[in-house]
């Protein structure tokens, strides 16, 4: 059967679904827009969906991703596309929708980092920004200790890009964080940041702008596309 | 800044499951709130996960919804952290569409599903700043109105509710926001007081301020005394005359956080007159009125494809009484399979004919569930269960035989005239149960065996509205006895909080003044006492002191046929003596049959002018 891989986003007052709403609410939104979707065997059929990395409730996801297998190739994408736009939320849009190639090993095993963008204001952080930024990059390791199990995570290993610009009297850092091995919760960067001197932060304030694949130097997007 | 505004940025991210509380479901309807002059939001006093499983909710929603002149919103009870958070912001209880508080609406409708989320609608007044006792309220403040089974008494809470609306909602929500927007014309708001005052001429509305109540020497209630020279002296409840032809919704919500079921509802018929003498909803609901096989089919594939659900599910108290169901299954099925959506039946007959009808709908399967209730034959004609040893053997032979490998068994305890053997056969049939089970064993596993009980509640409106409950020691000593006798089964044995049910059989047969102990229960931050996480029983009994009330006098103690009932106001459309007829039958162990085939004379057809509506004679 042939597999799709969408893009979508997740964001404004979407971005407080959870991983497992928001799953339910594409399910549905491609039934109602009637794609056809292959399911599973037996009593309990579900559409074969596989989706990238869950985004915590409250986070926001530009580029995000999901692969459906469907019973049979579909010629107008296009097409396709805006009408699952029409049956989805406020918050969630499908950006693109593209044949996955053979051969392709799937979202879990490709996807290995993840650009995380976090906004700052003033009322966060009183002081001056670079310095700021400069704290948050000297700290050479950082413990972060997950309250449910008290699993510890070294947060700074998990950073492999930091930066940071301002905008409109707002301050963004910015970082590139892996994904799979390595990874840690980003609750531990948040902490990171916080501990670096601002106000408690909210998973609200955090976006993912992106998911890739790190090869050499390059960063390659689920759909080939290589970032700049 | 904007409720929104507040929401979105410190609220939401810090409250457990924020999508309870951001409106954009799929098929929402969110409209130009100046462009509608009568405005209403359907208040649901629990949480969003129950409310969103609530057929009536979607009913009155898109009814409501689909009329220019009006419009309405939902508003759930907020969880425990989200109150915390409005509490602490000053911000008032919201409407999930507009996110307005609920004071800004015209009327305030709550649904009374179920006696013990009475505190409940209490704080959300409260939260929506809204003085929760009617005669606090000056004249415009919205319009408090509230219907739903639990309404069938409403002296508990007749203080707190400027109007009732008893039986089926449809027509009277209408009419009652149609004369909202008589007396309010161009003006911001209605005058309470004078829409009040229309609202006697409209069938079915009770207004417990009309009302009076005189009590005689030992404080049981003398007479009910109309206080306004037009209300009338007996309120009769509402219902719908046919079913094929009214509103349904085959659009509807899609809840964002996951409900507590999940599916597209299909009504195939209201009314269930089987006659179970402990049931409600089998009283009040009279006569059976079915829909058609050829509506009920259409309307399955638009729900379908205007929800997306995976499953559709006939929900009405015992659908496969339907009497076209032979013609319907298969059909349903068919449309369900073509579009990979499942269908399920919640509520079995105990016969061998529901278990071979459910085993070919397509979708998931998890238990089989079977009710026959009490233990013994003696029993179950007593409360006229029509099942039989039989039965309940052959439904779950053919259970098994079909594959399944989870049974649950639903008993009650505490059912007027009970002895020890009616308790020691319910630890029988479990142990046959267990047995057949055995035969089934896949290798060293055994089907599963799960037994429920729940405590007998005495019901307004039911045969057995006179009997009491057992004291809670009893009941403890009953369960504890049973439990001890099942687990020589190894079958599972639970058993519902029987503080829980005490207080519910406090309410339901309560008169006006638990009202002061309600209100006393709040005040000490009782919320959500159906669930036991936050029930706290210690309260409520302080609140009962302070009241000077002795919840035996409601819970335990018999009613005599010549006593006025707080409930009689209220007029069923079934008649007292029925009721009296079908609870001395019941104390002589004679049974009933179902009224699809002989009408036994309840009066509801007669006195509310419907018939039974079958689309087959059998
Ligand atoms: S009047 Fe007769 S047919 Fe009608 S609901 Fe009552 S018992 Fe059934």
């Amino acid at each position: 059967m042939p597999k799709y891989r969408l893009e979508y986003a997740k964001q404004d007052i979407a971005r407080f679904l959870s991983h497992r709403e928001l799953m339910t609410t594409l399910q549905r939104a491609l039934r109602r827009a009637s794609f056809p979707l292959t399911y599973s065997k037996g009593y309990n059929q579900r559409p074969k969906f596989s989706f990238g990395p869950p985004l915590g409730v409250g986070a926001a996801g530009l580029r995000e991703y999901m692969d459906l297998e469907l019973d049979e190739d579909i010629q107008t994408i296009e097409d396709y596309l805006e009408r699952l736009n029409r049956q989805l939320l406020s918050g969630i849009r499908a950006h693109r929708l593209v044949l996955v190639p053979p051969g392709d090993i799937g979202l879990g095993k490709l996807i290995n980092c993840a650009r995380y963008l976090v906004e700052l204001s003033s009322d966060d952080y009183a002081a001056d920004w670079d310095q700021l930024f400069n704290d948050i990059k000297s700290v050479e390791s950082w413990y972060y200790e997950r309250p449910h199990d008290g699993k510890v995570f070294d947060v700074s290993a998990a950073i492999i890009e930091s930066g940071c610009y301002h905008e409109g009297g707002r301050f963004y850092l910015e970082f590139l964080m892996k994904v799979g091995r390595g990874e840690v919760p980003v609750r531990g960067l948040l902490d990171l940041i916080i501990k670096a001197g601002t106000k408690p932060l909210l998973l609200s304030r955090l976006t993912r702008t992106g998911l890739f694949r790190l090869e050499g130097n390059r960063l390659i997007d689920p759909l080939g596309q290589i970032e700049n | 800044m904007t409720i929104e505004q507040v929401l979105w940025e410190n609220i939401l991210p810090r409250v457990r499951k924020p999508a309870r509380y951001l409106g954009t479901e799929w098929n929402a309807v969110c409209k130009n709130w100046d462009a509608v002059p009568i405005r209403m939001v359907f208040a649901f006093p629990d949480l969003y996960e129950v409310g969103m499983s609530h057929l009536g909710l979607q009913i009155l929603y898109g009814l409501v919804n689909s009329r220019d002149d009006f419009l309405m919103e939902r508003a759930f009870a907020p969880a425990l952290d989200m109150e915390g958070e409005l509490r602490r912001a000053g911000l008032p209880l919201f409407s999930l569409e507009s996110h307005r508080s609920l004071q800004d609406f015209d009327v305030i409708g709550f649904t009374l599903q179920y006696e013990l989320t009475f505190t409940n609608v209490l704080n959300m007044l409260d939260l929506s700043g809204i003085p929760y006792r009617a005669e606090d309220r000056h004249d415009h403040h919205p319009l408090v109105i509230a219907g739903g089974p639990s309404a069938f008494n409403p002296e508990p809470l007749a203080p707190f509710i400027d109007a009732f609306l008893i039986g089926e909602g449809e027509e009277g929500v209408l009419e009652i926001l149609e004369a909202v927007g008589e007396v309010k014309g161009d003006q911001p708001r209605a005058s309470r007081s004078q829409v009040l005052e229309r609202l006697i001429e409209v069938p079915g509305v009770y207004i417990p301020s009309f009302y009076r109540k005189e009590y005689t020497d030992d404080d049981k209630i003398k007479k009910i005394v109309p206080l306004h020279p037009r209300a009338p002296e007996r309120v009769r409840r509402r219902v719908l005359d046919k079913l094929e032809t009214a509103y349904f919704p085959t659009s509807p919500l899609v809840p964002l956080a996951e409900a507590v079921h999940e599916r597209g509802m299909l009504e195939v018929f209201r009314g269930c007159t089987r006659g179970c003498r402990f049931c409600q909803a089998g009283m009040i609901y009279r006569p059976v009125r079915e829909r058609s096989p050829e509506v009920l089919l259409s309307q399955a594939g638009e729900i379908i494809k205007n929800t997306g659900f995976e499953e559709v599910s006939l929900v009405s108290l015992s659908s496969l009484d339907y009497s076209s169901i032979q013609d319907l299954i298969p059909r349903l099925a068919g449309g369900c399979e073509a579009t990979r959506t499942g269908l399920s039946l919640p509520s079995l007959r105990v016969d061998s004919f529901s278990i071979e009808t459910a085993k070919n709908l397509p979708g998931r399967r998890t238990s089989v569930t079977l009710a026959p209730e009490a233990g013994s034959q003696r029993l179950r004609d007593v409360i006229n269960k029509g099942v039989t040893e039989n039965d309940l053997m052959d439904a779950v032979e053919a259970a098994l035989d079909a594959g399944w490998f989870a049974i649950k068994l639903y008993f009650m305890v505490g059912l007027p005239t009970e002895t020890r053997e009616d308790l020691e056969g319910i630890a029988d049939l479990v142990e046959k149960v267990v047995k057949v089970g055995k035969r089934y064993s896949r290798g060293r596993k055994r089907p599963r065996v799960t037994v429920s009980a729940s405590s007998f509640v005495p019901k307004a409106h039911t045969p057995f509205q006179w009997e009491g409950q057992d004291k809670r020691d009893l009941l403890k000593e009953k369960h504890e006895y049973l439990r001890s006798l099942i687990k020589k089964s190894k079958a599972e044995y639970n058993w519902h909080n029987i503080e829980t049910s005490f207080l519910e059989a406090c309410f339901a047969r309560g008169d006006r003044k638990m009202a002061a102990v309600l209100e006393g229960a709040f005040l000490r931050g009782c919320r959500f006492d159906g669930w036991t996480e936050h029930f706290r029983f210690p309260l409520w009994m302080e609140s009962f002191q302070a009241a000077e009330i002795d919840p035996d006098d409601y819970a335990t103690s018999r009613f005599t046929y010549d006593q006025v009932l707080p409930w009689d106001i209220i007029d069923s459309g079934v008649s007292k003596e029925y009721l009296v007829r079908e609870h001395q039958r019941a104390l002589a162990g004679e049974t009933t049959p179902d009224c699809r085939q002989v009408c036994g004379k309840c009066g509801a057809c007669a006195s509310l002018g419907v018939t039974t509506h079958l689309f087959k004679e059998r």
